[in-house]
């Protein structure tokens, strides 16, 4: 059993994508064995009202919500956000809201990033940060997305007290101590090298508690991420607490 | 059979994996031969280091010998010691080829007395190489070459074998298969690096053809052998990718 924390469907503006659609994705995760998948929409991160995204998105996976679920994108700083927020949780059935700080232009200390994430917490959804979108160093040149540094997302998690937050597309990183401090689940998305090593030193620092698969399809190849699973030293109950144990855990719609 | 034309390792020096460990990860993914080199990141560069780089190799060949391709990195800027190096570990050492590093751009006319010793022993040259858009990114490495730095020098020496590096090493990989497509046919492009944009070798195959790309991991092992699994072309496109484009060069060697 596979669950993927970190998928997209739709169209990237700096390049040409060779699959974008649901089916496309539901087509790649038959091909490489995944179950089921949590999907946002890649123009939820470039429209200016991000909602018109959710909408969509909310359309082209009413079909397969068996596999796929869908995650929301709002932009904190545009107008309306606490009644579309509303709208994904009550009408769409999307529990989780993913923040995309490179590119919507604010910082998770703002207020507005609290008030958002606040909203959130009470419509009993679960937030996903963003460490990156894309590799940096061939963006375009109209990409004026902004790197965010683990410290602002530390920051962030560490108002909200013993809550849950999912830390996609990111190296690892140390989650704090404390009974109270917020439980990070990290997805392996970017955590390939030396065939498996690279999720094996994050286990160093991260429990396999708290790690989740995540592939970055539509945008990039989903193998990678599976051979690094497949030749990473841990046990098999490790395994599967990182390939769906913990995300069933923590989103218990994905069933 | 699949050949990994582009990586790295040490033995006793330097800060790439150790030789046990490259072999090991090759072995556990399916790869049959490694080509290693041991550049080093400076400019300038210190021939008595060049020369330790090089016996590390040279160690690693006769650890595996059945293994590890040993490619003689050299800095051109060194003329004379240059030249030896080359006798010293392609001619007698064994070594299949040459490594640069961005000390140069590929189209600088210090390489000139280089290729037309490679053209005289047969041996192809592998170049790190890129098209970073990232300024940052940029500012570590000014002298990298792109690919369209590989077009005037491949015209000029129409019997030389030139070796883009990494197509995903981090920077804009579309660039660099626009800039080869224009290049002659004695340029080839390996498809290493961490960069795993999906489409990625699928376009580097419709623009430039099966036959002018080589498989190659530069350490980033599951990222390198994922995604020639999972691009969307041919058996015979990829076994050809996989090891013969790079057999068929090794077979022109006159050392």
């Amino acid at each position: 059993m596979i669950y993927d924390a970190d998928t997209w469907i739709g169209h990237w503006p700096y390049r040409r994508l060779p699959q974008t659609s649901a089916a496309d994705l539901l087509r790649k995760m038959d091909s490489a064995g995944i179950d089921k998948a949590l999907v946002g929409s890649l123009q939820g991160i470039f429209y200016k009202d991000s909602h018109e995204a959710n909408r969509e998105l909310a359309k082209s996976v009413r079909r397969h919500r068996d596999r796929l679920i869908p995650c929301a994108i709002l932009n904190p700083t545009y107008f309306g956000w606490a009644e579309d927020l509303k709208q994904c949780r009550e009408e769409w059935s999307m529990p989780v809201l993913r923040l995309i700080p490179q590119y919507h232009l604010y910082k998770l200390t703002d207020s507005v990033a609290e008030e958002i994430v606040t909203a959130a917490h009470d419509l009993k959804m679960r937030v996903a940060v963003y460490g990156r979108v894309v590799d940096l160093r061939g963006r375009s040149h109209l990409d004026q997305s902004r790197k965010v540094p683990t410290e602002e997302i530390l920051a962030m998690f560490g108002k909200f007290r013993g809550a849950s937050f999912m830390l996609l597309n990111s190296g690892a990183v140390k989650p704090p101590n404390g009974a109270k401090a917020p439980k990070i689940f990290q997805d392996t998305a970017i955590m390939h090298g030396g065939c498996g090593v690279g999720i094996e030193n994050n286990l160093k620092i991260c429990p396999a508690d708290r790690l989740m698969f995540g592939s970055t399809m539509l945008l990039r190849y989903p193998r990678p991420a599976l051979i690094a699973i497949e030749n990473v030293k841990a046990t098999k109950a490790q395994k599967e607490k990182i390939l769906y144990k913990n995300l069933k855990r923590l989103i218990p719609e994905m069933g | 059979m699949r050949i990994d034309c582009h990586s790295h390792c040490s033995v006793s020096y330097g800060p790439w994996p150790s030789h046990h460990r490259v072999v090991a990860d090759a072995k556990r993914l399916g790869m049959d031969k490694v080509c290693c080199s041991h550049p080093l990141d400076t400019k300038p560069t210190d021939p008595k280091k060049i020369l330790k780089a090089n016996n590390d190799i040279l160690a690693a060949m006769r650890a595996y010998p059945d293994v590890i391709l040993g490619q003689c990195y050299i800095d051109p800027g060194h003329a004379r010691f240059a030249q030896d190096e080359i006798t010293r570990c392609v001619v007698n050492g064994g070594m299949i080829g040459l490594k640069f590093y961005h000390q140069y751009r590929m189209n600088d006319p210090v390489f000139g007395p280089v290729i037309e010793r490679c053209i005289e022993l047969g041996v192809p040259m592998l170049m790190h190489a890129g098209h970073p858009t990232d300024m940052a990114e940029l500012a570590t490495q000014p002298l990298i070459s792109g690919a369209d730095h590989f077009i005037a020098p491949a015209r000029l020496y129409p019997e030389a074998i030139f070796i883009i590096g990494h197509i995903g090493g981090g920077g804009d990989w579309e660039w660099q298969i626009k800039a080869m497509s224009r290049a002659p046919k004695n340029v080839y492009m390996d498809t290493s690096g961490s960069v795993i944009d999906a489409g990625m070798i699928e376009k580097a195959v419709r623009d430039l053809g099966a036959e002018r790309l080589l498989f190659a991991t530069d350490m980033s092992t599951e990222r390198g052998v994922g995604k020639i699994l999972d691009a969307d072309i041919t058996p015979r496109q990829r076994e050809m990718i996989w090891s013969e484009n790079f057999q068929r060069i090794l077979q022109m060697r006159k050392v």
